[in-house]
């Protein structure tokens, strides 16, 4: 199995990658694919079409949702292609007034959630929508020093889940 | 009973047109790239939700690359707690299909509306303003029977039909009747 994977140097993105090294292709932004960039997309889908899975993990503004159209576009047709994209338990909930700020992560994790189930019923390609609950990266312990071990996952268990051959809801 | 003060994009053609036409000048304001106010720049959006936010509906209709959602979303998050403003997403019958694999033209069209729809129905449980999905059958504007040139009057609706839709106090008659 051939594997390509968004924002694989840091988080869970890094915990997949280092995992599957060198059956894997990476694209980050800090080697030089933008994902909101529509020509750097466009670099992806070329050098990840050989690939069988695709992990659309990096998400930044509406750019994973434009990711996983330009894959989906390459591949729909295609039977023996996977791709999965990494939700975030932020489009599982009703966002809170409160909680604004978090404004358009939610939304666009929604829209991904809701564009995994909408149109796969005619893609030949599987598509598959996987969240999990929050992840203890580095940057996250940093901004919540008030988590506790069982508050969260490690990027090598989220790792496990998106990598497990069935998605077991959380 | 005070009269309503309206916010429309896309004013200028088509559905858009329709509406504003339909309003008295006073009562409504109208934004649309050809009057200076591009949806997918964040200035202009921000410029928009400032100069909109005195009126009491806000009709999100104009739609372009994802433009119509952050339209939704900065707009929202202004009102989100205002009980007496009504923000109206106008959707498109193309969200209501799966996108057959032959019509991947319209693949962004197609996921802007469905982001819409989804975005509007996940958040509105919370907020305090009214938030409305509203959409319709194909609607006949100029620019579709131009493209559509073997269109019979069974196939669309009015662009003023379309209006009364996104106007009137209830949706639902129309969307079960015409769907």
């Amino acid at each position: 199995m051939k594997y390509a994977i968004t924002g694989h140097t840091k988080g869970v993105g890094k915990a997949v990658y280092d995992r599957l090294n060198p059956d894997i292709l990476g694209f980050s932004t800090s080697t030089g694919y933008d994902i909101n960039k529509k020509e750097d997309r466009a670099r992806i889908v070329a050098e990840a079409f050989d690939c069988d899975v695709f992990i659309n993990n990096a998400a930044n503004n509406f750019g994973q949702v434009y990711m996983f159209l330009d894959i989906l576009k390459a591949w729909r047709a295609l039977p023996e292609k996977r791709i999965i994209n990494i939700g975030n338990r932020a489009g599982e909930i009703v966002l809170p007034l409160s909680h604004y700020h978090l404004l358009y992560l939610h939304a666009e994790k929604t829209t991904l959630k809701a564009l995994s189930k909408e149109l796969t019923p005619n893609t030949k390609c599987t598509v598959e929508y996987r969240w999990f609950k929050a992840v203890a990266t580095e940057a996250m312990l940093e901004k919540y020093p008030q988590w506790t071990r069982k508050d969260y996952l490690t990027p090598d268990q989220a790792a496990d889940i998106i990598l497990a051959d069935e998605f077991i809801t959380q | 009973m005070k009269n309503l003060k309206y916010a429309i994009t896309g004013h200028t053609r088509g559905v858009g047109k329709a509406v504003y036409d339909k309003i008295d000048p006073e009562n409504i304001i109208g934004f649309s790239t050809s009057t200076g106010y591009d949806i997918n720049k964040r200035e202009d959006r921000d410029r928009i939700v400032q100069e909109a936010f005195d009126c009491d509906v806000f009709i999100n209709n104009a739609s372009d690359n994802f433009g119509q959602v952050y339209m939704f979303l900065d707009m929202l998050k202004v009102w989100r707690a205002l009980p007496d403003k009504k923000i109206i997403n106008i959707g498109s019958r193309t969200a209501e299909i799966t996108l057959p694999l032959s019509h991947y033209h319209l693949l962004y069209v197609h996921a802007e509306k469905i982001a819409l729809k989804a975005v509007s129905n996940q958040l509105a449980p919370n907020t305090k303003c009214k938030v409305d999905y509203r959409w319709f059958p194909a609607v006949g504007t100029e620019a579709m029977l131009a493209k559509y040139p073997y269109w019979t009057h069974e196939d669309y609706i009015t662009p003023e039909r379309a209006a009364e839709i996104i106007l009137s106090d209830s949706p639902l008659f129309y969307t079960l009747k015409l769907s």
